[in-house]
């Protein structure tokens, strides 16, 4: 459910057509962001911010998904294998009564539709190895994101010299052709 | 001359179609990476979760609406059979990605030509249209 690679790519010589499959390792794609055209520049700053808010859209799903399985840990805190009583939904509004049969074991969704079951303590350490886990994936989102966001800084402030030398240049052709 | 720069029209609309079309290809072949490696990545999960597993647990596996056991032997060897189809069909499709996109590359140059064609046939002190 964690998207960890994202196959966006830069490449300056081709703006037209941006899809890198596979995306290889971003070290080879140097481009010197002055030498580049005033519209490319701004084609590449838009491709920047998709990937900046891919990332960021990422870092809110993980941290949600992160969130369900804190959740999930402290409902296990709260369970008490000794208080088999229990009510238990038939609608949203209706329940009936019921009793555990096992309440010191659980059954926990490891993903693809397999289920485990486990004992309390296993099942804290199941939440437990994933919201770590979950941490250091949203860590290494961060990290990427705080990298394009340095990136497009780096573009709009090219960007800008750019339009500041355009418009000074215009103003001298125009000066010339006033005195001639 | 009309007739010449109307064939010529003719052409490149045809190519630019082609462009298109083979980048829509790319396009979707490229999603279906994406979904494959998502499959690959939460498999490979389900398998780190299972070898870790005792052996004595009990393992039910979701096949539509009903809940089928399984020993944790058979889920283990059913996922990793899952893994490496998803592996296969990964490799499979970046062999045809690298393939379509030689073919947009081509096609683009095709294309860049043909812009330059025109615009020489357009001549000096024609605006381009």
């Amino acid at each position: 459910m964690a998207p960890q690679k994202n196959a966006a790519s830069k490449e300056a010589s081709s703006p037209s057509s941006a899809v890198a499959p596979g995306g290889g390792p971003p070290q080879g794609n140097v481009i010197n962001l002055m030498a580049l055209a005033p519209q490319q520049l701004a084609q590449l700053k838009q491709q920047v911010e998709q990937e900046l808010n891919f990332y960021q859209d990422a870092i809110i799903q993980l941290k949600e998904v992160q969130m369900k399985m804190q959740e999930s840990n402290n409902c296990l805190k709260s369970l008490d294998p000794e208080k088999k009583e229990m009510l238990v939904p038939v609608t949203g509004s209706m329940f009936v009564k019921g009793e555990l049969e096992e309440a010191d074991k659980v059954w926990i969704d490891v993903g693809t539709g397999y289920y485990v079951e486990k004992t309390i303590e296993e099942a804290q350490d199941y939440f437990k190895r994933k919201v770590e886990f979950l941490t250091g994936q949203i860590e290494k989102v961060q990290s990427v994101g705080r990298e394009k966001s340095t990136v497009r800084q780096a573009i709009t402030e090219v960007l800008e010299t750019k339009m500041v030398q355009m418009q000074m240049a215009h103003a001298q052709q125009q000066r010339k052709t006033t005195k001639t | 001359m009309a007739a010449k720069s109307e064939e010529f029209q003719k052409k490149f609309q045809t190519e630019a179609e082609k462009y298109a079309g083979l980048n829509k290809k790319l396009n979707k072949l490229v999603t279906q990476s994406q979904t494959l490696e998502t499959q690959l990545n939460e498999n490979q999960m389900v398998k780190d979760e299972l070898d870790i597993t005792r052996d004595d647990a009990r393992v039910f596996k979701l096949v539509g609406p009903v809940m089928v056991p399984q020993t944790v032997d058979d889920a283990k060897t059913n996922v990793n059979r899952r893994i490496d189809f998803i592996k296969a069909e990964l490799k499979r499709n970046s062999d045809v990605v690298e393939s379509v996109t030689k073919d947009v590359t081509a096609q683009r140059d095709i294309l860049s030509a043909l812009e330059m064609q025109a615009r020489q046939m357009a001549g000096p002190g024609v605006g381009p249209s």
